[in-house]
């Protein structure tokens, strides 16, 4: 886009990109990172530019270029909560020009930049108010789903009802849709999925994920989605699974987000990577050096060789070490779990020492001591115990009269990733 | 700021709104805690009740009708109110609790209106807030064994929740007095113990708070449940002040359960048995006889006071009795606990 255009050659551009049904192109024009932006016959008074406008366009459109302008000239005054504000009319004045399109579904690329700029704008705003401004998360989230609506084929209700009737209307569009898949706006469903999830996980209400994936699960064309899509989708599922404590699922989303994931887009593997190595690491397996320097993750490193050799105290250290890191990703508590397969470990270790199937509590009680456990006791090494065998991670029982712990003569420490999670 | 004249700001600085205690008079819905025990034998006036006794009493918000401030009570008057009744009639002795709970927890339901509606933020809001929860919590362990009718366990959790929520709204202030908020987190994480997603929440807490006692317990009493060691957990419940423990009880069954049913596995052979007495110390009940029945009616085999584990399956049961830990029966000054200072 040429920086010296005149105010009614964009306006121009605009009309030739909606006669043209180019979505993407709309989209550049109005999107904020383009550098139409920065020419100054923008920056002119509102009224002068509204005036052009209102002279080249017909509604639905003209809210739409009003709209852009608006949020433009908040960007010029470093205002983002204006911006924000305008960005979300700008959304609802397209959503208007959405739902005129009937049969036609080049919109929805328009739509996809506006959606990620308004998500962008709103996390702006909500982090630099240091969180308090939530309204902005669920601004988005109310406008996200009407577009959601407008896609799905939903003709009205209210966001309260939307659970059912999200259901209700996607068996109804398979049923008896008009449009035919080609010019379906169906595509679009989960490209604003992806989208509320990541307000979502903001704003802490994961259950209100529940409702959508169940709505993706339905669409009989969940596997042809975009690609990008899904992979973006996988990864927030997969999360998800991960906070749900169920872990093969979440290993099984992630594993795919991870493996479909672009290998130029090095920082989202990195990030899928982030979720997928507790994970990994929960249902038993090590990450690789190469793997975790590969993508710069070594805080990892510390953390999965002690888990590998049983060493609580490195464990610990190493926690401690990257809290902060840890805390960001807000997997520093999911790794407490990850204990009990250091125990596991150091315990096998004390089998293999002692060669015996009767093994003394006291022994383990040692171990720990060790590891600069100075609190425990016999009772909660038992306690330790009776969990492993609980989950299968040792072959056995414990004498209780006797201090003992007596494991199975056969495979008394199953190789945990063969174990089935409970 | 343009929005300050917009508050309202009560104007009854009673307890109780004057026409409301003269109608209630007449219609002799006094509660035997605003009628001042020294009546006058001689001279049977309707003044009987001693005016500063009367606390004014929860009512539904009538839909549409303009409120009309004369009846609303402004800070002061609420903090002055709930400490009064902590302090005067939560202390009584001539009374069953049951009925000073339902006295008392309908007129903080009144306060906690009056502090909506104008919008109290500021300390004083904090302290009555702070006042109220501690009162639910205390509630649920006091009433715990009550019959229904006595008590709603529901709208006790309802209003405790609600009570947390407000504070922690009004806690996010700037200038807001948060020299207890730490307390109230770790209640807040011990009651909703059972939730993964209060990792979140933890994890978004102030590094300030990270360094806090308080919290650094109850979050260790988290980790304990969440990887399932009932020895740990009910270790370090047993050191908590007694609100995490009454914060934490609606657990304890659920935890102990799972720890029977653990053991119930790990500790079966052929000729093993288990001390019933350690069971009753590991998971801190009162007595022997308590941890017995628990063990029998889930179906686990007790002879001379051992227990002899199979790999049955449990029997499903649900009781409250087992919900008490050793340390949280036996009478604790309320007064004490709710309003310390």
């Amino acid at each position: 886009m040429a920086f010296n255009q005149s105010f009614t050659q964009y306006l121009g551009s605009l009309e030739n990109a909606i006669n043209n049904k180019d979505g993407r192109k709309l989209g550049q024009l109005l999107s904020i990172k383009d550098a139409h932006i920065q020419n100054p016959s923008l920056k002119q008074r509102e009224d002068v530019l509204q005036h052009y406008i209102c002279q080249r366009f017909t509604p639905p459109y003209i809210d739409l270029v009003a709209d852009h302008v608006r949020v433009v000239a908040a960007i010029h005054h470093y205002d983002p909560r204006h911006a924000f504000d305008s960005q979300l009319g700008l959304l609802q004045s397209f959503s208007r020009v959405l739902q005129s399109h009937k049969d036609e579904n080049w919109g929805i690329s328009t739509m996809y930049l506006l959606i990620s700029e308004l998500t962008a704008l709103a996390f702006r705003v909500y982090y630099y108010s240091k969180g308090k401004s939530t309204d902005v998360l669920e601004k988005s989230a109310e406008a996200l789903m009407s577009c959601f609506r407008i896609c799905a084929g939903d003709r009205g209700g209210g966001l309260s009802c939307l659970i059912c009737k999200l259901l209700i209307y996607l068996n109804a569009i398979l049923a008896y849709s008009r449009s035919s898949l080609e010019t379906s706006k169906k595509w679009g469903m989960l490209g604003i999925v992806n989208n509320l999830f990541k307000i979502y996980f903001k704003l802490n209400k994961l259950h209100l994920c529940k409702p959508l994936t169940r709505a993706i699960n339905s669409a009989t064309i969940k596997d042809d989605f975009l690609k990008s899509h899904i992979v973006t989708y996988r990864y927030y599922v997969g999360r998800k699974a991960m906070f749900d404590s169920e872990f093969k699922e979440a290993d099984e989303k992630l594993s795919f987000a991870f493996n479909h994931c672009h290998t130029a887009s090095r920082k989202n593997k990195r990030l899928i990577l982030m979720y997928l190595l507790p994970v990994k690491m929960m249902i038993g397996y090590i990450p690789s050096n190469k793997l975790l320097s590969k993508y710069r993750l070594t805080q990892f490193l510390e953390i999965a060789g002690a888990v590998k050799i049983g060493n609580l105290l490195k464990f610990k250290e190493a926690v401690a070490k990257h809290q902060k890191f840890l805390i960001r990703c807000g997997v520093y508590l999911m790794l407490e779990r990850l204990k009990i397969l250091i125990y596991r470990n150091l315990f096998k270790k004390v089998f293999l020492l002692m060669r015996t199937h009767q093994l003394p509590i006291s022994a383990f009680v040692d171990a720990l001591r060790s590891m600069q456990e100075d609190d425990i006791d016999a009772d909660e090494v038992e306690c330790i115990l009776a969990n492993l065998i609980y989950t299968g991670y040792v072959r056995g029982y414990i004498s209780h009269q006797h201090q003992k712990l007596v494991v199975s003569k056969q495979n008394p420490f199953p190789v945990p990733s063969q174990v089935s999670l409970r | 700021m343009v929005g300050e004249s917009l508050i309202l700001k009560g104007k009854c600085f009673l307890m109780c709104p004057e026409s409301e205690l003269i109608r209630r008079q007449k219609q002799n819905r006094l509660s035997v805690f605003e009628i001042s025990p020294n009546v006058a034998t001689q001279v049977s006036t309707r003044s009987d009740t001693n005016e500063i006794k009367a606390v004014k009493e929860y009512a539904r918000p009538a839909a549409g009708k303009v409120i009309d401030m004369e009846l609303i009570r402004p800070i002061d008057v609420l903090l002055k109110t709930i400490k009064y009744l902590i302090n005067s009639v939560a202390t009584r002795q001539d009374k069953p609790w049951s009925t000073i709970y339902s006295f008392i927890s309908n007129r903080i339901r009144a306060v906690k209106q009056d502090l909506t509606i104008q919008r109290c933020k500021g300390r004083k809001a904090i302290r009555v807030l702070e006042l109220a929860a501690r009162f639910y919590l205390f509630s649920e362990v006091k009433m715990a064994d009550a019959p229904v009718e006595d008590f709603d366990p529901i709208l006790n959790r309802d209003q405790l929740l609600d009570a947390l929520y407000k504070l922690f709204e009004l806690y996010a202030d700037d200038s807001a007095d948060c020299s207890n908020q730490a307390e109230f987190e770790s209640y807040n994480v011990l009651y909703n113990l059972d939730k993964e997603n209060i990792e979140m929440r933890a994890m978004l807490m102030n590094i300030h708070f990270r360094e806090s006692a308080i919290l650094q317990h109850a979050l260790s009493i988290c980790k304990a449940a969440w990887l399932k060691n009932y020895v740990k957990f009910f270790k370090l419940v047993d050191k908590s002040s007694y609100l995490c423990q009454c914060a934490v009880r609606r657990h304890i069954y659920r935890i102990r359960r799972e720890a029977i049913q653990t053991m119930n596995m790990a500790y079966s052979n052929r000729t093993g048995t288990f001390p019933i007495e350690k069971l009753a110390q590991i998971l801190q009940f009162k007595e022997c006889s308590l941890a017995e029945e628990f063990s029998s009616v889930h179906g686990i085999e007790v002879t001379c006071s051992q227990l002899t584990f199979t790999k049955k399956p449990l029997i499903v049961f649900q009781d409250r009795k087992f919900s008490t830990i050793a340390s949280t029966d036996g009478d604790i000054s309320i007064s004490a606990i709710i309003a310390p200072g």
